[in-house]
């Protein structure tokens, strides 16, 4: 479990600071990072990407659009043919969640393959 | 096995990520436009900073001061006309960069490579047109002008320096959502900008459709039809006998020779209801004493807006007003001692010629007995998501040949060169530089003698008292009728040759104490030229006329008022004629409802006013029918005016034309005008029960400001406004007063008003984006305070930012 925590951090950090450097895609190559820095099994890996850049996602766009009162996540979200900028929100959660998840799997997939065998007794291997 | 599985999902998530790259039509390239970091949420976070107090930009020779006020009108101060450009091409550029270059790549027929093939015809058009061409003979002009070649040079600097401090996130929402990046600033873009005005304002013309009408319609009828003047005479310049000039002659024209049919698909026309209205009250009618001006340029109703408004402060000059995003200088403004507002002239400025090719190479076409060689030009149109467009135009003697075998062909081989006057250098943007500056009467004469397109109507006043109108363009000099039809492209007979410009139209301080214009016909009919035009406005001159004969005293808020004036002269002098026709009629219930509201009327299209509905609905359905037959033509013609088309209504209503074919009996003007008022009560008795009782015009005409690339999110809907096209206050469904000023020359400072549809902000996100729409609607203006120092009125400042060279 505090090998997750620290996995979800990671991805929050690297994900942030990888906009610094990358496109939009950034999110992917941080949350990918830091499942091949801290390893740990495919499920936990996929949701600390997961959970990581989504929340990051979501927290962002959540204080945005506060402060913005909705004006153009209501606009942008009858562009798509919903009708609130929460839903915008959501969406923006919903999909770094996915891109997340999915660069932690690859990333511990990457990881994986140059583990030992499962009956290696590394002691990272938990 | 597991370096598989991990290939397996690396390119999974590498294909995932690729597809929420790429734009797929209609949706933008999803993971750019959703990332916190890098999509629209970064234009949300843009519109709730304040501007930077302080900012250091290259290039940059002293330092400028800004001070934006509670309208988020920037003031900007600067210590030399260097900065004051760059300033003003930085500071547009916040606001308005993503609008600046889409117009600009409209102008240069580049849209293709924007939103992909469904823009190709507009592109080719553009550049068959000759609007690059345009653009770089101006840019020519305007280098060989040292003061306005220097303000050019240093608003696209301006441009750039925002531009390069862009990164991706804080590209307008715009770039984002359609997938593309701003790219460098140029200058030729300032005068694509130019010229995309012009082709918005001068292109306006029927030559083709003339010449069809000819043959099809013999002389008397295309006479009766269209005839040169068709609308009353209350000319802009009413100086009877009073042009003393001796006129340039001409020979006669026989204007029937090219007569023929023109079958080619013609390219779009500006839209025929740009216009605009303008005055100015002498000190001798308005109770302060002061002249008064007045300017409202009537054109579609976008959102970013057109207009832009601006103070531009330095040693040199101290103008606020009107500004183009994209063009440096204030369009239509004012200064401590001068205002000025331009309408549009109504002008043919546009002729075809008939060109014969020897072959089908077209490498060389006939003119004067001999084959000369013509130019061929190669467009390269870039597609979006396709293989590029090489479209070869060939330029002849005359111009650019429009149509050919790849481009709205006719099946007979028939080929027409365009002559347009936006194809001359041009100097406007030197006319705004000097006006902008000019103090009296004199300084305004000399600034509009390089201003050659889009012709325009100046109306001037001045604190020294003056007023002026000079109706300023660089005018071809044409006999009777020629260049009204297609003319023969074999002989340089027909080159164009222009009127001095001391003679064009023109008069200062006339004896009825004001000057105005609203697009109709230009001069009283001894004026020694002659003069042709696509239309003429009849209404709103005779309604601006009227009123400002019998008011005195006059006051801002009177002329407020007028600009707002919703009074339907074409009703009053329509409507009892058309009622008469139906009144004794057996009516059915709906039927009488709509006779009743109209009867009612009081001629105003006011916001609550049922009447109007019934009235524009039934004339809306009343002129197609009653030119039917000349809409199911298979070539190109117009209908005739407004105007004409009451006036043959009452005068013959038996005309031929009005006869529908294939019906037995034969139609005339009554059966139109009973069936379209059938119609209109049907269509009324179901909008009234679909809407609320106390429903009226604005709810019927439903006005609306749309965003450039027509997202309705983006645009704003239903908006109550009165008004109508040949209305004053000429506000119609999405076009109209597209920025209203009002200027009281008080020599002890100048009181000036202004508003446009929209807001200064571009970002969807602002809260300046539309702010101006309810106060427009409403007939409200907002103060144009011109300051003379960056910290006058505190109370009015709402933010300041320093800008400093860059060390």
């Amino acid at each position: 479990m505090i090998r997750f925590i620290l996995q979800l951090i990671l991805v929050v950090i690297l994900s942030y600071v990888s906009q610094w450097i990358f496109p939009w895609w950034g999110v992917m190559v941080g949350a990918g990072l830091a499942t091949i820095l801290i390893y740990n099994k495919g499920v936990s890996s996929f949701f600390a990407g997961f959970l990581g850049v989504g929340g990051l996602w979501f927290v962002m766009a959540y204080l945005i659009n506060s402060a913005n009162d909705s004006v153009l996540s209501t606009r942008v979200a009858e562009l798509f043919k919903l009708s609130s900028g929460m839903q915008m929100v959501l969406i923006t959660a919903v999909l770094g969640a996915i891109l997340g998840g999915l660069s932690g799997l690859t990333g511990n997939y990457f990881a994986e393959m140059f583990k030992k065998t499962k009956k290696s007794n590394s002691p990272y291997h938990s | 096995m597991k370096t598989f599985r991990f290939i397996l999902l690396l390119l999974v998530t590498v294909s995932v990520a690729y597809f929420l790259s790429i734009k797929i039509d209609p949706v933008p390239p999803l993971g750019n436009f959703v990332s916190p970091f890098t999509g629209f949420w970064q234009n949300a976070k843009q519109a709730q900073q304040s501007a930077a107090p302080e900012l250091n930009l290259d290039g940059l020779q002293d330092k400028v001061v800004v001070t934006y006020d509670k309208h988020h009108f920037p003031h900007i101060f600067a210590n030399n006309n260097h900065d004051l450009y760059y300033a003003q091409g930085y500071i547009t550029a916040v606001d308005r960069l993503w609008q600046m270059e889409f117009q600009t790549m409209a102008a240069a027929g580049r849209l293709s490579e924007i939103v992909g093939e469904k823009a190709l015809d507009y592109d080719r058009t553009a550049r068959r047109k000759g609007m690059v061409y345009a653009a770089e003979n101006t840019l020519k002009a305007l280098n060989a002008q040292k003061e306005i070649e220097e303000a050019v040079n240093a608003y696209s600097d301006g441009i750039n320096a925002y531009i390069n401090s862009l990164e991706p996130g804080d590209f307008p929402v715009e770039y984002k959502l359609l997938g593309y990046e701003p790219e460098q600033w140029t200058n030729l873009k300032v005068a694509l900008l130019l010229k995309y005005m012009a082709n918005d304002l001068c292109f306006g013309e029927r030559d083709l459709e003339n010449t069809n009408a000819l043959k099809l319609f013999g002389r008397p009828l295309f006479d009766q039809l269209y005839p040169d003047i068709d609308t009353p005479i209350d000319p802009i310049v009413n100086n009877p006998g009073g042009w003393t000039f001796e006129p340039v002659q001409k020979p006669n024209f026989d204007s029937a020779s090219v007569v023929e049919l023109i079958t080619n698909q013609l390219v779009p026309q500006p839209d025929p209801m740009n216009g605009s209205n303008n005055w100015a009250v002498s000190g001798s009618k308005t109770a302060s004493g002061n002249p008064i001006l007045c300017s409202d340029p009537h054109l579609g109703l976008n959102l970013p807006s057109l207009w832009y408004t601006v103070q531009l402060s330095s040693p040199d000059v101290n103008v606020m007003g009107a500004t183009l995003p994209g063009s440096p200088n204030v369009i239509i403004g004012f200064n401590d001692s001068i205002t000025w507002g331009v309408t549009n002239a109504q002008r043919d400025l546009v002729d075809w010629y008939k060109i014969t090719f020897e072959n089908d190479s077209h490498n060389a076409y006939k003119l004067n007995g001999e084959w000369m060689k013509s130019d061929k030009v190669i467009e390269e149109i870039k597609i979006r998501g396709e293989k590029t467009f090489y479209d070869t135009v060939v330029y002849t003697h005359f111009g650019p040949v429009m149509f050919d075998d790849s481009f709205h062909p006719s099946s007979e081989k028939k080929y027409y060169a365009l002559r347009w006057i936006a194809h001359d250098p041009s100097l406007e943007a030197y006319t705004f530089y000097k006006l902008n500056r000019a103090k009296n009467h004199k300084e305004y004469m000399e600034a509009l003698n390089y201003y050659s397109a889009p012709a325009q109507n100046f109306a001037f006043a001045s604190a020294q008292g003056d007023i002026a109108m000079r109706i300023q363009g660089k005018y071809p000099n044409k006999s009777f009728e020629e260049g009204k039809f297609l003319l023969d492209g074999s002989t340089t007979e027909h080159d164009w040759t222009f009127i001095p410009n001391e003679q064009n139209i023109m008069y200062k301080n006339p004896e009825r104490g004001f000057i105005s214009s609203a697009n109709q016909y230009p001069s009283d009919t001894t004026y020694p030229y002659y003069i042709t035009a696509r239309s003429y406005e009849a209404y709103r001159n005779r309604r601006i006329n009227n009123r400002l004969r019998e008011m005195d005293s006059v006051t801002v808020a009177d002329l407020m008022g007028l600009q707002n004036d919703n009074f339907n002269l074409k009703a009053q002098e329509s409507l009892p004629f058309l009622v008469s026709v139906v009144d004794t009629m057996k009516l059915n219930e709906f039927e009488q409802i709509a006779l009743n509201e109209l009867k009612n009327w009081d001629y105003y299209n006011n916001i609550d006013s049922k009447g109007a509905a019934y009235y524009e609905d039934w004339w809306d359905l009343l002129y197609p029918s009653l030119w039917k037959r000349i809409d199911d033509e298979k070539v190109s013609l117009v209908k005739p005016t407004t105007f004409n088309t009451i006036r043959l209504l009452k005068e013959h209503p038996d005309m031929e034309l009005f006869d529908v074919p294939g019906t037995p009996e034969k139609e005339n003007a009554y059966d139109h005008i009973v069936l379209a008022f059938r119609q209109m009560s049907e269509q009324m008795a179901n909008w009234r029960a679909s809407h609320a009782a106390s429903a009226g015009w604005a709810e019927y005409k439903g006005t609306y400001v749309k965003h450039l690339l027509r997202l309705e999110p983006f645009g704003r809907y239903d908006i109550p406004i009165g008004g109508n096209h040949n209305i004053v206050n000429a506000t119609s469904e999405n076009h109209g007063p597209s920025w209203r000023m009002v200027v009281d020359l008080n020599p002890n400072g100048v009181k000036a008003y202004g508003v446009y549809p929209g807001g200064q902000s571009g970002n969807p996100a602002s809260s300046y984006y539309d702010d101006m729409i309810d106060v427009w609607a409403a007939g409200k203006y907002f103060d144009l305070s011109l300051m003379h120092e960056p910290n006058e009125n505190p109370e009015n400042i709402l933010i300041q930012q320093t800008l400093t060279p860059n060390e």
